[in-house]
């Protein structure tokens, strides 16, 4: 892994790609997003019972606010966007890893519930 | 050291120790994965109390979520300003990284101190306790690891000054810090906004 091979265009471009559309403009704006998305998660759960929201709802409204949120920390705070696609393939494969470890737990317990 | 004289390519493209970064986070996901699934599948199996619903404070906890959302934001930017060579905003952002995670610290052991003077909730009361102080702690502990990573690249920064400037392990230890936060982001929703699921 550590041997050298030359230049590769590809970084000059994913480079050239996070200077193009990354700033601490765009932080500061995905920052907002994401304190708005994190007030919005706990108004729904203050307010759940005073809206009726069905704990289902609840539950894939917060799931879904709470993806957007670990999308736009991954994708643009670790710059996975703009970097090389085997980063992403290492972290989805782990991710999905995890997700397994879950389902398989729980249906390891079935008794239980 | 200066970034020049770390600039080389790998038969990856990708820098490696930025590489080990993202392999040892695929790994910390499977952690994190295991006892969030633990801490899930056992909250609502103990014989007594106190319960998540009795000791939880949503409202605290929301804000250490804003706390540690807004060191990312701290880290991005401090990353930002290493790569633009300007070492007083770099330092201090690196300072608000550092902050921001004992903040965070300061929340966790202000809820924890609760949990266990006020409501009597130790790490052996119930199931829920110790799936509950397990994962959290792993979280806590990783948190003070970045605060102490972050604390030496800033104190290095102040002694060495503008010599050194060495982006990849600012960026090597950024990708850490936000790991850090997005593993926060999910025990935030699942953990505490599940409360009563």
């Amino acid at each position: 892994m550590a041997s050298t091979h030359g230049n590769h265009p590809s970084h000059k471009h994913d480079a050239h790609a996070e200077h193009a559309h990354a700033g601490p403009k765009l932080y500061w704006i995905f920052a907002a997003i994401l304190c708005v998305i994190t007030f919005f998660e706990w108004i729904i759960f203050k307010k759940k019972e005073a809206f009726g929201i069905p704990n289902a709802v609840m539950i894939w409204t917060l799931l879904s606010l709470s993806l957007v949120k670990f999308v736009m920390v991954c994708g643009w705070y670790m710059h996975l966007r703009f970097d090389n696609k085997m980063l992403t393939n290492i972290f989805v494969f782990a991710g999905l890893l995890a997700i397994a470890v879950f389902i398989m737990m729980k249906l390891s317990l079935p008794a239980m519930g | 050291m200066s970034d020049a004289a770390h600039a080389h390519h790998t038969t990856t493209g990708i820098e490696n120790r930025k590489f080990a970064m993202w392999v040892l986070i695929a790994s910390e996901c499977f952690l994190f994965g295991t006892l969030i699934a633990n801490y899930l599948v056992n909250k609502a199996r103990s014989i007594s109390g106190p319960t998540p619903q009795e000791v939880y404070k949503i409202d605290v906890t929301t804000l250490s979520t804003f706390d540690l959302l807004m060191s990312s934001v701290a880290m991005v930017l401090a990353l930002h300003y290493c790569k633009e060579k300007e070492l007083r905003k770099f330092q201090f952002w690196t300072f608000m990284v550092v902050l921001g995670g004992l903040i965070f610290l300061g929340f966790q052991y202000h809820e924890f101190s609760t949990f266990v003077l006020h409501d009597g909730l130790g790490l052996s009361t119930n199931i829920f306790g110790s799936s509950f102080y397990l994962l959290t702690g792993c979280h806590g502990a990783h948190v003070t690891v970045g605060v102490l990573w972050m604390s030496s690249i800033l104190i290095t920064s102040l002694i060495k000054g503008a010599e050194w400037f060495n982006s990849e392990i600012v960026e090597v230890a950024g990708l850490y810090w936000h790991f850090v936060d997005v593993v926060w982001i999910i025990i935030f929703t699942v953990v505490y906004l599940f409360v009563y699921v």
